[in-house]
């Protein structure tokens, strides 16, 4: 009786993320994003074979604040560094990051939702309690104080960034689990006597997918332009070269030597890829709601 | 407390007697166990003024009376965007809410996908470089010309100039920041106008903009005033960077400074009074929705 | 044979006629296409009569409805004429229109929970109609408004409160006062009962009988129970599939129902006194979107035959001086009269 309840369910889900997916991939919307998300994704992963020289290389290959030309396509930095290769092995930074506080900020987030929306009672005081502690913290000077006592690296910029980020995911998966929990469909698992787990596991989880889909893509545009924020501040590690530091060091030198190519670049490659993940996002809600349509 | 901070500010290699190190750590409170410590900061805390002990970096103004001088320019800029943005964000909402799937809505909702993911310090950055380096329009840094005898924003006498120095950084704000608001409202006034009410508000001949005004906005406008709440940390957050990027001698200078010297007393007092101040404003916005929405009582 | 006599549903003319609707027709424009909701609806209505518009849920009552004001969204393609006061109410230029609405006709809507605005006191809705069509002062508008609302019971005091502080019942008697207004001519009541209990709804029928009496106020009654419409109504019309498949007297149409759609219809209701009986239901459901060949409601009909699924129907007088668009009213006028007990 139970497992037939449940396959029931699965069968039924899966249909729909069939129909949802297909629906995903025929939006131009999502066509775009995803194609900017693969050569961005090429680029990074063959770095060292794509970009022109290394952005580490010293002596440096060119001269300082040398304009876009043939040699550099993207201009150089204050070190004569290639601007083009910067970008490139910065999007791996970049990116990586995104997509790793993206996926732990998202994983303890739903964690936490879920637990707390389908246990209620006092495990969702306390988990709660303790969202709204992180919530209500402004981010960045949150980020700024744990940063400082942590040491400037990547892996703090990580850390802080998942931790200002998870609280946000817990609520709203909570929120949707609360409102799941009353449906039917759960009610008849349960009856059924089907465990916990797999009430969470195989009814809650998959309903829930969409919400969490929509709102892990969007995690990684908001990771990417923290974890450029963070190294714009000087709190990230400045000796590696992500989009972020590129930003920190072209603030003190580029401006005044008139190097707009180097404050440029990192910057539209940052909103690229950010608009390509909100555009992924934004496909995925609108499935699911098709009265906001409108792009 | 990381000892290292003591460090910095008193390189021992400057300071030749380890008496003088003994004294500084004895100003500092360093030298008493962990617990005292722990203990003095919190009677500290909750005496007026609160004291956060003594700024490495000003040293000798306490932290408090550094903080207070840099926190009204903060204030100013966060306050007067704050008010723009929304301002922009529920008209640009209620327009496009009124009339999606329209061209008007479409380039509306693609501009603020981009300005949602553009990184806004590094529009800042665009702006200033453009508008007041290229072509001096604006200045170039600090909140007003007599910035260093004006405190607060009050004391300035000018408004013109105040505005002057203020507009940039202002500008970088709301474009960065309107973007959520106005997608927000969008949506939800799909969702009011296809209620009931409107309906009827429609049937008994009312204008359009009565309908748009008196009704449908002013029912969709409620959750935005939670939203907005929810958000001041983010735009105080976004403050910060904003001010680094133009040297507005806001609280977000003040922190940057701070992070490059280890300052940390500094630091913890920037942090509890910033949370402070956000949580403060927080419960504003949640008696300002009590107020507009009739069905709560506070 | 003009139209007008078939628009009435009886044999005479009549010179007090509130409002003619001549060939409706309501198309909705959608991703695949456009739906047709209402095919060519022709009725009139007369001073001081309520006229029942009855149906199952998407036969295009509601639309009907709606469309009489132009409510129905930028989505609808309106075709037809509607005429008020001499004048197309289609053709109106936006003006005139929003003249028109709430002064001449007004519209009580379904559900009136969700029909007040929740942050407007709900004085301050009624006097917002009343300012919309003409210079009142904020004195005079209060007043009016105690009185309306004084008119249906409701202490003149609470004008002041907002919606969530009415119950139910006043909630609606605030939408009936407030639809009063301006004295119109018609009111659309739609689907006014359908989310109140049995108390609330005798009082509203009522109540709506008594401005039918006092004021002479016609109302277009729309609802999918019939047992209400038996009620409160003069005249009924029964809508199936965007077409008018009977009109006439109520006496006529419910206890002598002519077309086989509406003889199903008062079949189904059920009996609180009398023997017990097998309840009734019609096989199938209603067709949207894509209609039947033919006579729309055959593949559900018991007595459906050939000429039935080739050719559609015409409203045509049956013996019982209603009007029915049934092949077996043309032709045997005898075989299909069944009487009912109401």
């Amino acid at each position: 009786m139970q497992s037939v309840k449940i396959v029931d369910e699965r069968r039924k889900f899966s249909l729909r993320r069939a129909s949802a997916v297909s629906g995903i991939l025929h939006s131009r919307r999502a066509q775009v994003g995803f194609g900017i998300i693969t050569i961005f994704g090429v680029l990074a992963l063959a770095a060292p074979i794509v970009a022109p020289f290394s952005p580490y290389m010293f002596p440096a290959p060119g001269r300082p604040y040398s304009p876009p030309g043939a040699t550099f396509l993207l201009g150089t930095d204050n070190l004569g560094e290639d601007v083009l290769s910067e970008v490139i092995y910065g999007g791996r930074v970049s990116i990586m990051v995104g997509l790793i506080v993206a996926f732990l900020s998202t994983g303890f987030g739903t964690l936490v939702g879920i637990i707390s929306g389908y246990y209620m009672k006092t495990i969702d005081e306390v988990l709660m309690r303790a969202t709204d502690i992180v919530l209500i913290l402004p981010p960045l000077p949150l980020m700024i104080i744990l940063a400082a006592y942590l040491g400037p690296s990547i892996q703090t910029v990580i850390l802080v960034l998942t931790v200002t980020a998870w609280p946000s995911v817990a609520r709203v998966v909570r929120s949707q689990t609360l409102s799941l929990r009353e449906r039917p469909f759960v009610d008849s698992a349960r009856v059924a006597g089907a465990s916990d787990f797999r009430i969470i596991g195989r009814v809650l989880f998959p309903n829930l997918a969409s919400i969490i889909a929509a709102n892990a893509v969007l995690m990684v545009t908001a990771a990417i332009v923290g974890e450029a924020a963070l190294d714009f501040i000087g709190l990230g590690d400045i000796s590696v070269v992500s989009w972020g530091t590129m930003l920190y060091w072209a603030q003190s030198y580029a401006i005044f030597n008139g190097a707009w190519w180097w404050v440029i670049a990192p910057g539209v490659c940052i909103v690229l890829v950010g608009l390509a993940f909100v555009l992924i996002s934004v496909s995925i809600e609108n499935i699911f709601n098709p009265r906001l349509r409108s792009v | 407390m990381p000892g290292n901070a003591l460090y910095y500010f008193a390189n021992p290699r400057i300071i030749a007697t380890p008496g003088a190190l003994d004294a500084l750590k004895r100003r500092f409170g360093l030298d008493q166990p962990l617990w005292t410590q722990f203990v003095l900061y919190w009677v500290n805390l909750f005496s007026w003024p609160p004291n956060f002990g003594v700024s490495y970096l000003f040293y000798p103004a306490s932290v408090f009376s550094v903080i207070m001088q840099y926190l009204p320019w903060t204030l100013f800029l966060v306050g007067t965007s704050t008010i723009l943005t929304a301002l922009i964000g529920i008209l640009l909402g209620v327009w496009t809410g009124s009339r999606p799937g329209s061209k008007l809505d479409t380039v509306s909702v693609s501009i603020s996908m981009i300005l949602w993911t553009m990184p806004f310090f590094w529009l800042g950055i665009i702006l200033l470089w453009v508008f007041a380096i290229s072509l001096p329009w604006f200045p170039v840094s600090g909140a007003s010309s007599s910035g260093v005898t004006a405190n607060t924003p009050l004391e300035v006498h000018d408004i013109g100039d105040l505005l002057w120095h203020a507009f940039l950084p202002m500008v970088t704000l709301v474009t960065a920041a309107y973007a959520g608001y106005s997608l927000i409202m969008r949506n939800t006034m799909v969702n009011e106008l296809s209620q009931d009410y409107v309906l009827l508000a429609r049937a008994k001949g009312l204008r359009e903009n009565a309908v748009l005004f008196g009704h449908a906005a002013r029912n969709a406008m409620l959750p935005m005033i939670t939203l907005i709440g929810l958000n001041l940390g983010y735009v105080v957050s976004g403050a910060l960077l904003v001010e680094i990027v133009f040297s507005y001698p806001g609280v977000g200078l003040l922190t940057y400074r701070a992070v490059l010297a280890h300052d940390y007393p500094l630091l913890q007092g920037l942090f509890f009074i910033i949370s402070l101040t956000v949580v403060f404003a927080n419960y504003l916005a949640d008696i300002t929705y009590a107020f507009l929405d009739p069905r709560i009582k506070y | 044979m003009s139209t007008r006599i078939i628009a009435n549903g009886t044999d005479r003319q009549h010179d007090d006629t509130v409002i003619e609707i001549k060939s409706l027709s309501v198309s909705y424009k959608t991703e695949s296409g456009y739906v047709k909701a209402v095919d060519n609806v022709s009725f009139s209505i007369n001073k001081g009569e309520i006229l029942g518009l009855a149906g199952e849920s998407a036969c295009g009552k509601t639309t009907t409805a709606l469309s009489i004001m132009r409510l129905l969204g930028k989505n609808a393609v309106v075709d037809g004429s509607i005429i008020f006061d001499d004048r197309d109410v289609l053709q109106m230029p936006e003006e005139e229109l929003r003249n028109f609405r709430w002064k001449r006709v007004s519209l009580i809507p379904q559900g009136s929970m969700n029909s007040l605005d929740p942050v407007i006191p709900v004085g301050k809705q009624i006097i917002e109609a009343i300012q919309a069509h003409g210079r009142v002062s904020k004195n005079e508008a209060w007043q009016t408004a105690g009185k309306l609302l004084s008119s249906v019971s409701i202490h003149p005091s609470r004008a002041r409160n907002y919606p969530h502080e009415f119950s139910g019942g006043m909630k609606q008697r605030a939408v009936i006062a407030m639809a009063l207004a301006l004295n119109p001519a018609l009111v659309i009541a739609d689907e006014p009962t359908t989310a109140l209990d049995v108390v609330v709804q005798k009082q509203l029928l009522l109540e709506l009988k008594k401005l039918q009496r006092n004021l002479g106020i016609s109302f277009l009654f729309v609802s999918h129970d019939l047992s209400v419409i038996g009620e409160v109504a003069d005249r009924v019309a029964v809508m199936y599939a965007g077409k008018i498949v009977e009109i006439g007297v109520k006496e006529d149409v419910l206890q002598h129902p002519s077309h086989p759609y509406t003889q199903a219809l008062v079949n189904s209701v059920p009996k609180v006194y009398g023997n017990r009986q097998v309840l009734h239901s019609i096989p199938g459901n209603p067709p949207t979107g894509i209609w039947p060949q033919g006579c729309r409601f055959h593949p559900r009909c018991q007595y459906a035959f050939d000429l039935c699924k080739e050719k559609e129907p015409e409203l045509e007088i049956s013996p019982t001086g209603a009007y029915a668009a049934c092949h077996l009213v043309s032709k045997d006028l005898t075989k299909n009269q069944t009487d009912t007990k109401q």
